[in-house]
């Protein structure tokens, strides 16, 4: 029976939930109701968010506590790391990965691509200049790191590297400002590696970007 | 040994280390070192943030990263959770603490505008803190986790510092979680040894 994720696929964050589905081959079903509805509120997810994933006997919500559930009782555990050190790396990358990766380029796929696109909403060009300067900054530090080791946390692919795939993914493909991962030699060649995953490919064919 | 955890005793992300180390009984030392200068970002951290924390054979950084590795490594499992069930809602409210509730706490920024602006967030994200503590004594059950930690630092200094306290004094299940883990002997003896001035 396929695992309920409520959301849009659209959504990177909900794509990050697909993501840790399909790496397990789980199946799962997308629910795409209203966030902000009494409804939701009382029973899915107090705080009016998606992704939030029906398990067995409890939801559970915030994508980077589900793909830590979904990797750790799904058959995906190396996905953590293997040793004590390890898992520390994967833990802090996925940390950097919330808090210094995930606002400014949520900000920039926002202003580049769904105002456009969806709101027909020019980007606000304060905003777009400033999340850039950050992320460039960003990019600098994980390219340093990512030429000593092939993937963030080590030499091994990590729910740290997957948490990246679908924000990066978008904002590669549909901000015009891709030649800022492109131009950087490791960061580039990580993101080619990690985006050939035969699990993010399944998705992308199955929802492709129009 | 003592552990070497590079920052600031005030800073809230320092301090939920040393809480980290605290809870444990794991002897810490503060180094108060520069993050911006270039040795630390070469050496130490080159996000230039604090905390840093130094290990047998490697330097840790991130709050949340460091409290999992300590609790895991030195004793603390029972603050992740004991089941899957458990272990799940540790880490929902741990990513809630980062999320949701650290952004409008955490600004210190004198304008008007952006302190009501994050004013009314906090108010809003603790009436669903409120709701959820009625149910459980802690946030992701009837067990103290890494989760409730998490908050304690930022928490407190709001408490005691903000002028503002009475949004989570008003709040009763609120109030009686935020007394409740702010009384832990680990958290007491770090407020008496850096008394709040």
């Amino acid at each position: 029976m396929a695992i309920k994720i409520h959301g849009r696929q659209l959504s990177p964050l909900v794509r990050v939930a697909m993501l840790a589905m399909s790496e397990m081959n789980v199946e799962s079903e997308i629910i795409e109701d209203d966030m902000r509805s009494p409804e939701y509120l009382a029973k899915v997810n107090p705080f009016g968010k998606h992704p939030a994933v029906e398990f067995d006997d409890f939801i559970l919500y915030e994508s980077r506590a589900i793909l830590r559930y979904v990797a750790t009782n799904y058959g995906g555990l190396h996905l953590l790391g293997s040793t004590p050190k390890e898992k520390a790396m994967v833990d802090q990358w996925v940390e950097v990965q919330g808090c210094y990766f995930e606002p400014p380029v949520r900000s920039l796929v926002t202003e580049l691509y769904f105002f456009p696109k969806f709101l027909e909403r020019v980007p606000d060009v304060a905003v777009v200049e400033e999340n850039l300067s950050k992320f460039e900054k960003l990019l600098n530090i994980y390219d340093a790191q990512l030429a000593k080791t092939k993937y963030l946390a080590g030499d091994f692919y990590s729910m740290a590297d997957l948490a990246h795939i679908p924000m990066l993914h978008r904002f590669v493909v549909s901000s015009g400002k891709e030649s800022l991962v492109t131009s950087r030699k490791h960061v580039n060649a990580w993101y080619e590696t990690i985006t050939s995953r035969p699990a993010w490919k399944k998705i992308v064919e199955q929802y492709p970007d129009v």
